[in-house]
């Protein structure tokens, strides 16, 4: 009897066996069916995707003046154009900052607010001063907002700066322009401002003199020039950041394109054009991105409902473009590769379906200079509420160069005027951007009147004008290596609008932007 | 441990997960199968004066995109064909139908996608064949080729073609019919009768595309293409949105 | 007749003398910078000088004008100049404060620029000589020669102040505030 029993004991386990082995091998195949249909979980329309790199960057790394000028008295200047440090403050300590003074200045009591005459101005800066520019507009309460400055009513009468002054002529005074608009307000308050101590702080560097062109030139012009050649930067060489005629770049290219669509990629039309553009639409138009023939990437889309709302101010608007690149930004191997930096460059308002619109074009930097484009820029973001309606790039890497080259004399920026007044003057004549001398032959007068239009001078690298490689790229077949180019120290003289371009080594003249 | 009273316990769960996924599995694929209670369908379009004098078609699966690369008209290689043509021997459909093909044939349009039984319409004196695009059981549109015979011969032919490459990687769900239909309804204007005779799943290359240049390349997206009583064809776009 | 013959050739070779001693402003050489009519109120200046014509070889030398007071010698201040001009040879002289820079001018407009640094307030001197590279000897050379007065002044907290009144912001404030109350 109880052999019996444990026979059938052991059949029954065995059964078990076999059944426990059946039930699990089904409850794969039936999970196998339900879940590998093709379609995943379906998909949505999405947010943007996220690419590989996901580092915020952080608006003081992208916004800083142009640049910092200093006036020591009796004319004798510095113009600092790496500004951020000067700006915000070195990160590890207390060294005096134009922030730091523009926030304690802003936290007295009392401050009163008056507009004042340019002249007025100009007067009142010619003393010993600090002032500092920005290439754009800023609105007053939306850059105090961000910065936590304290914001009296009083501050309301200034819309927008372009340039925050100080001078020791009127030592209870900081003055607040916006250049662009001819507007100049005086704020006075009753105590003492930091902005003594910053300039003597500035003082103690090794400054680079610069005078204004009327004291080199005896013409009525009050644009700084630096007194000496800087040792100048090298050349590097250059390709872009992602090629799409380089089959090595394809899986990068891939995957960018995917950050803007999302999951909703994989339902995008794809339409190819003769002439090696690529287009990938989402709906009608929803989305839209573009890979250019010349290299370039464009996006664009139209604001959803639900994407109506959101944020006008100018900083968020600038949050939302920064968060915007650093997600769809696709970096590769960064060995050998020269620093790269963007920075705010400009920034321009409009209003989109009665809803404040932000563009914000961003400059480059490579190596600590900045890159100048000859024909194209390298990023735009434009900016609706919560949402990026617009996005293009067009960015390059530089390359260290296996041996630094030994750092040449520039060519003396005064000279470059000297040198080449007459064709600047030739080249602003055929476009109808300069008056026309009376007796064209008297060239002391062509002179004086090109020099009195003259507005800026900076230098930096030239990436050249590769219209014509493009077109040689789509009959090239190894097309990756026809943008290798070289990106050329250059001086940039602003006359009459218009950049003109000379190498900064012999001065020869290497084009003109506008 | 009690081994044994730990078999039980598996068995019963390992049972009820199967139960349960097999009930997921069942209940997906009969509302595929099913998706539409026909007769509530129809009397909500009836209420917009919308009839429907077609079969309803399957839920289908999830599809995927189709890239295709449009094709140019080569003028010169058609009408060396059509002056070549031998007249067509009698007036049967069999006969029309052999000498549109030998056209095509010796044009090279004659591929895997140009799918027979093709549609014959007549038009007066003019008999219209049309191909159809068909790349694994669905149409691409507005992809054809038509063929018009008149006076014994292929008087004409006119031809608007995709060649499919690949399908995508990755598929989508796709609405079902009775959803697409429901589509129609907001855009028709309310006093309009609408009877719809054909509804079928296509491939569709919309016309509307950025660029003014011709492309090399393009993507046909699912639709749902309904066609109404006086040949309106209206196409919805079939990925769930 | 005879007397007046006399004085007037007298008055002639003077005023010869006088040219060859002080040799004529060459036309096309400018000192743009500094201005003799501007003092500077600082311990440096830039010199820039102009050139409206090509071929020119220019010498530019810069002193300090310095004066006896007892055995040592001393900076001319600004407010000394008169008497200065009128003193005696061996009582004043010029002390370099650059070494000489030479400059070919190249071009129809060309420009010398030299930044001079640690100077103390007083009276300076520029020259700019034009020469005559060519010329063996050197006296010979100068075809013309210009000098300019350059004044540097000290420093003082008496500058002119752009706005006028130096009333604080709080008293200005209220003085806005109480004007309006009035007002309404």
């Amino acid at each position: 009897m109880f052999t019996m029993n444990s026979k059938k004991t052991a059949i029954i386990e065995q059964c078990k066996n076999i059944l426990l082995v059946v039930l699990v091998l089904s409850t794969i195949l039936l999970l196998y069916f339900l879940w590998n249909d093709g379609a995943g979980a379906g998909f949505r329309i999405p947010g943007s995707g996220v690419s590989g790199n996901v580092e915020v960057i952080p608006v003081k790394s992208v916004l800083s003046p142009e640049s910092i000028i200093v006036n020591f008295g009796a004319e004798n200047y510095t113009s600092q154009t790496e500004t951020a440090s000067l700006w915000y403050g070195a990160e590890d300590g207390d060294a005096p900052s134009f922030m730091s003074a523009f926030m304690n200045f802003l936290a007295y009591d009392n401050i009163a607010v008056g507009a004042i005459s340019k002249e007025d101005f100009e007067d009142v800066m010619r003393a010993r001063s600090i002032r500092a520019e920005f290439s754009f507009a800023i609105p007053t309460d939306d850059f105090c907002d961000e910065f936590r400055l304290r914001r009296t009513a009083p501050l309301d009468a200034v819309d927008a700066f372009t340039c925050v002054a100080y001078s020791e002529a009127s030592p209870e005074s900081l003055f607040l322009c916006d250049k662009l608009n001819d507007s100049f307000f005086r704020l006075a308050m009753d105590g003492e401002s930091d902005f003594k101590e910053l300039i003597a702080f500035v003082e103690t560097f090794d400054n680079e003199s610069y005078y204004p062109l009327r004291t080199f030139s005896g013409v009525e012009n009050d644009t700084l020039l630096p007194l000496n050649a800087p040792a100048a930067p090298a050349k590097l060489s250059y390709e872009r950041s992602l090629n799409p005629y380089a089959a090595a770049d394809a899986a990068r290219i891939i995957k960018m394109t995917r950050a803007f669509f999302g999951n909703s990629f994989d339902f995008t039309r794809k339409i190819t054009e003769g002439n090696g553009t690529t287009v990938y639409m989402y709906g009608y138009g929803e989305k839209v991105f573009v890979i250019n023939r010349d290299g370039s990437f464009e996006y664009s889309a139209a604001a959803t409902d639900s994407e109506r709302g959101g944020a006008e101010a100018l900083f968020d608007a600038l949050t939302t473009a920064l968060d915007f690149i650093s997600s769809h930004s696709e970096s590769g191997d960064e060995r050998g590769l020269a620093s790269k930096q963007i920075y705010l460059k400009d920034v321009r308002y409009s209003f989109t379906d009665g809803r404040r619109t932000y563009g914000f074009l961003f400059g480059v930097k490579i190596n600590g200079y900045k890159v100048y484009y000859a024909n194209s820029e390298p990023l735009f973001v434009e900016v609706t509420g919560s949402r990026v309606n617009y996005y293009k790039i067009d960015m390059i890497d530089g390359f260290l160069n296996g041996a630094d080259a030994p750092a040449e004399k520039a060519f003396a920026p005064f000279d470059i005027l000297t040198e080449h007044f007459a064709y600047i003057y030739d080249v602003l004549s055929a476009k109808e951007l300069i008056p026309s001398v009376d007796g064209v032959s008297d060239e002391e007068a062509v002179f004086e009147k090109t020099a009195s239009m003259v507005s800026g001078l900076s230098y930096g690298l030239l990436r050249p004008d590769e219209s014509s490689l493009v077109r040689r790229a789509l009959h090239d077949v190894r097309g990756d290596e026809v943008f290798e180019q070289n990106l050329s120290p250059v001086w940039v003289m602003t006359v009459g609008g218009i950049d003109f371009c000379f190498d900064i080594y012999s001065g020869a003249p290497a084009g003109y932007m506008e | 441990m009690d081994w044994t009273k730990a078999k039980n316990i598996l068995i019963a769960a390992l049972l009820v997960t199967n139960i349960v996924l097999l009930g997921a599995y069942v209940l997906r694929e009969t509302r595929r199968a099913d998706a539409d209670n026909d007769a509530t369908l129809r009397r909500i379009l009836t209420e917009y004066n919308v009839f429907l004098e077609t079969e309803m078609p399957r839920q289908p699966a999830p599809m995927a995109v189709l890239y295709v690369q449009p094709e140019t008209e080569d003028g010169a290689r058609v009408e060396k064909a059509l002056e070549e043509q031998k007249p067509i021997s009698n007036a049967s459909r069999e006969a029309m139908l052999d000498a549109a093909n030998d056209i095509l044939e010796s044009c090279g349009f004659i591929t895997e996608n140009t799918k027979s039984p093709a549609q014959f319409e007549t038009d007066g004196e003019k008999t219209l064949i049309r191909y159809r695009n068909i790349f694994d059981d669905i149409p691409i549109e507005e992809s054809y080729i038509i063929c018009t015979i008149e006076g014994g011969r292929v008087a004409a032919l006119n031809r608007k073609w995709y060649t499919p490459l690949e399908l995508h990687d990755k598929k989508g769900e796709i609405i079902g019919p009775t959803e697409a239909l429901m589509q129609l309804l907001p855009e028709k204007p309310e006093e309009e009768t609408i009877i719809i005779r054909g509804m079928e799943l296509v491939y569709r290359v919309d016309p509307d595309r950025p660029g003014g240049e011709s492309p090399v390349g393009d993507t046909a997206l699912p639709a749902w293409k309904i066609t109404d009583s006086k040949g309106s064809v209206v196409y919805i776009a079939a990925y769930a949105q | 007749m005879r007397k007046i013959f006399l004085i007037m050739a007298v008055l002639l070779v003077f005023c010869a003398f006088t040219g060859v001693s002080f040799a004529a402003a060459d036309p096309a050489v400018t000192l743009v910078n500094p201005s003799e009519n501007e003092p500077i109120v600082a311990n440096n200046f830039l010199i820039s000088v102009k050139a409206t014509q090509a071929g020119k070889f220019l010498r530019i030398n810069a002193y300090e004008m310095q004066q006896k007071s007892g055995d040592a010698w001393v900076l001319v201040q600004t407010e000394e100049l008169e008497e200065y001009d009128k003193k005696k040879e061996d009582e004043k002289r010029l002390v370099s404060i650059m070494s000489e820079e030479t400059f070919e001018s190249k071009g129809a407009v060309s420009f010398f620029t030299h930044k001079v640094e640690n100077i103390a307030p007083g009276v300076y001197l520029i020259r700019i000589d034009t020469v005559d590279a060519t010329a063996t000897d050197a006296e010979n050379a100068v075809l013309y020669s210009k000098e300019y007065r350059i004044l540097v002044k000290e420093k003082t907290e008496e500058e002119s102040k752009v706005f006028e009144s130096q009333k604080s912001g709080t008293s200005q404030f209220l003085q806005s505030l109480l004007s309006k109350i009035f007002k309404n």
